[in-house]
């Protein structure tokens, strides 16, 4: 090695240590970090308090869906000795944003009968709104349509699992499972599908917007040795579901009943649906622009980057180390405060550990939107007198308005990328399922190709502006 | 002086080439080509004349817009490791206050990449130099102005560099902190190191070193003949503030004084504007009359107006 390298290399390491030390010591010391401090404290007091029943009228307005019975069928009860409890396990049902997306709907619950019952019939309705006009979408899902509710799928399952002591035939415990997702055959770009066959209603149109969705099912007991010339129908017991429209987030449209579905699930659900959106819209975007701005800002309107500037320490390393305090500054709050709302949402029963992997997964996404915001708001800070304001549009247009997009300028944003990765490795539970997303390989390679190139501009605007 | 010694000190350090940049439509610097040598170079040109924007450039903090610097023979810009052999003294009087005297020149001589050891002992050497030591671990927002200029000199020498830039320096100094800076800019200048150290005052620039560079509007004017320009500025009223609490005391010993034109009062800061035709005569009477009247005075600086008249008076 050349007596120079090695020179370098042997300086490049102290001056690593201080410089990215000298950044995180000075925003540690700045009243910045009271705020730093407040914004991570306040989702997991949030949800702590959540976890703990302190304000459970809290906890309907985070679900935004709720079940109720309605309305009475003409059949009724026929035999007060027959009773059937359902107890819903999952639920999800994910409707179409654009052409080359697709109705999902999964569903698994399970429950027990009292009484000769030796099939059970359920029937499952999904239907919209009445304010939506019907003959623009139900004509065209035919043969799924039944035309006894208006607008709604009917889905008929005649015979599913029975889980008694008998095996498949005893119906004194059973439960089901449905997985539909149709086939769709042709689309007609911006508008419904004409001939969709056996699909459902795609198009670039937000149903979200249109329709008001409901789901509801119903059950019935049926006996073969009871009368003799039909299936006498014992009893049934039917629930429904109703989507309000906040329902439909970005995060997908998730309908459960409080009372039925487990605390480990419901808590899963409530970190998934409503702390990682305050995180990813808010907090972390708040937090990377407090602190990256800061870290340029002040050294230049102090007057104070002059002393790094005369200094044997090249604009790179003085961009880079700082850029890593930064890194470093921010993360550690983050990286606490999302672990810890995600431990106490999903804490139940001992079985927190049950899926940290999650956990992993979670703070990678939270990584990549601070090292790509991060360079991001080192250029704002580098080009304006005000970049806090700078970023804050930027959010609010980029990552809020122009994300959620139904059409291919969402791609432009950040929060798209983050929103592919999370759908890739987190699934059904992040319920990101509105958009059809890039692949978790793709959005990687953007996202760090994007952060490459922020830091590169940024670096070429600290070499050429004088600051001094 | 021996040959060596000779050679030694004939030898250009900087060299200035056809130097020019504007801001816009504001000139900064139009065309300057110097070679700057070893010993003490004092630039001397009022606010606004292009002295800070000379030091940018030569210190490689900005590009020129026409021409090149060299230092030792290598071009300053995107050079960061002719930093090793340069320090700057930078005009802001602006640094990360929390920190205390010493942590802040310890931070910066580690930029250059020593060890913990090696930095404390430098840090420790400079600021012995400006005579800081006593002071130094307190936080440098409780230092006076006198304080913050020495420690911004000591910053510049932590890493002993063979050449200094100090802009200005002396400005807004105490008489005790401009005595102790301007015999360490003179021991330094013994020790064979080159200075150059810009000012707006002539008297101190004159106290320094017999060697200017006159700069207005972004042009050099003179070069090196200093008392032709004494001459012209002693020919205009000079201003000198004085802050101090005890105003009317002060200002009833100077009136008297026969150097002294007018004294007049100032509420913000508090303290006192003297003109005088005869600046000499009056520092040189100043320090006795403070003592006799038993006042304190916390600063004494020049404005340029003077100065500035008398820049016109050359341009024209």
């Amino acid at each position: 090695m050349k007596r120079n390298e090695k020179r370098i290399l042997e300086r490049i390491i102290p001056i690593s240590i201080i410089l990215t030390w000298a950044t995180i010591r000075k925003l540690l010391i700045s009243k910045k970090v009271i705020g730093i401090i407040v914004l991570c404290l306040i989702p997991v007091i949030i949800f702590s308090l959540w976890r703990f029943d302190m304000f459970p009228e809290d906890r309907e307005v985070l679900y935004k869906s709720r079940w109720e019975n309605i309305p009475e069928l003409e059949e009724k009860v026929t035999d007060e000795n027959v009773t059937i409890d359902i107890n819903l396990n999952s639920f999800n049902i994910v409707f179409p944003l654009a052409v080359s997306e697709t109705f999902r709907l999964d569903i698994s619950f399970s429950g027990t009968t009292t009484g000769p019952v030796d099939h059970l019939l359920i029937k499952i309705f999904l239907y919209f709104d009445e304010s939506y006009p019907a003959t623009n979408i139900f004509d065209q899902i035919s043969p799924l349509l039944n035309g006894t509710l208006r607008g709604a799928i009917d889905l008929n399952v005649l015979v599913f699992k029975g889980t008694g002591a008998q095996g498949d035939n005893d119906w004194r415990t059973w439960e089901f499972k449905l997985n539909y997702q149709p086939l769709v055959n042709e689309t007609l770009g911006n508008g419904f599908s004409e001939d969709i066959g056996n699909g459902l209603p795609v198009g670039t149109n937000e149903l979200s917007e249109l329709i008001k969705p409901r789901l509801g099912f119903y059950l019935r007991g049926f006996s073969d040795n009871k009368g003799t010339e039909k299936n006498w129908s014992f009893t049934y017991e039917e629930v429904w579901l109703e989507f309000d429209e906040e329902a439909l987030t970005d995060f997908g449209v998730v309908g459960k009943d409080t009372k039925e579905v487990s605390a480990v699930e419901d808590g899963y659900k409530v970190f998934f649906d409503a702390a990682l959106p305050i995180y990813f819209i808010l907090i972390i975007p708040l937090i990377t622009i407090l602190y990256s701005i800061s870290v340029i800002r002040e050294d230049i309107e102090n007057h104070t980057m002059v002393y790094l500037l005369t200094r044997p320490v090249s604009k790179t390393e003085i961009l880079f180390f700082k850029y890593k305090g930064f890194i470093i500054s921010a993360w550690i709050p983050l990286a606490i405060s999302l672990s810890l709302s995600f431990f106490i949402t999903a804490s139940n029963e001992g079985s927190i550990f049950l899926h940290t992997g999650y956990v992993g997964t979670i703070l990678l996404l939270m990584t990549l939107m601070v090292f790509a915001y991060g360079a991001l708001f080192f250029i704002f800070a580098l080009i304006t007198s005000y970049p806090t304001v700078l970023g804050l549009l930027y959010v609010f247009f980029v990552e809020t308005l122009i994300y959620q997009q139904s059409n291919v300028i969402n791609r432009f944003s950040i929060m798209f990328h983050i929103q592919s990765i999370a759908d890739g490795m987190l699934g059904d539970i992040a319920n990101v399922g509105l958009y059809q997303l890039t692949t978790v390989t793709d959005s990687l390679i953007i996202l760090i190709g994007v952060t490459i190139v922020f830091l590169t501009i940024a670096l070429y605007i600290f070499s050429y502006r004088d600051f001094t | 002086m021996s040959n060596s010694s000779k050679e030694k000190y004939s030898e250009d350090i900087i060299t200035i080439t056809h130097v020019s940049k504007w801001y816009g439509q504001v000139i900064g610097l139009n065309d300057i080509s110097i070679n700057i040598k070893r010993g003490i170079t004092g630039l001397l040109g009022p606010n606004g004349a292009g002295k800070s924007t000379m030091f940018k450039i030569i210190t490689g903090q900005i590009k020129p817009m026409l021409g090149h610097v060299k230092i030792y023979n290598k071009p300053v810009w995107n050079n960061y490791l002719l930093w090793e052999k340069i320090g700057y003294c930078p005009e802001f009087d602006s640094f990360w206050s929390e920190l205390t005297g010493f942590k802040f020149i310890y931070f910066l001589s580690k930029l250059h990449g020593i060890s913990s050891d090696d930095a404390k002992k430098r840090t420790e050497q400079a600021l012995k130099l400006v005579d800081m030591v006593k002071d130094s671990h307190r936080k440098i927002k409780g230092y006076s102005k006198g304080m913050r200029q020495r420690i911004k000199v000591a910053q510049a020498l932590v890493h002993d560099p063979e050449i200094l830039i100090l802009d200005e320096p002396l400005s807004g100094t105490d008489p005790i902190a401009k005595f102790t800076l301007i015999n360490l800019f003179q021991q330094l200048e013994s020790e064979g190191k080159t200075l150059i150290i810009s000012s707006h005052v002539l008297e101190e620039v004159e106290r320094i070193t017999d060697n200017i560079l006159l700069i207005h509007k972004g042009r050099l004017l003179a070069e090196g003949r200093i008392q032709e320009i004494r001459d012209l500025i002693d020919k205009y009223p000079h201003n000198i503030f004085i802050k101090t609490v005890d105003v009317s005391k002060l200002a009833q010993r100077l009136i008297k004084e026969s150097s002294v034109l007018s004294v007049s009062k100032q509420d913000k800061p508090k303290g006192l504007m003297v003109q005088t035709h005869k600046p000499d005569q009056f520092y040189s009477k100043i320090a006795n009359i403070i003592l006799e009247e038993n006042v304190e005075i916390t600063q004494m600086s020049s404005t340029d107006d003077n100065l500035d008249a008398v820049f016109r008076y050359l341009v024209e």
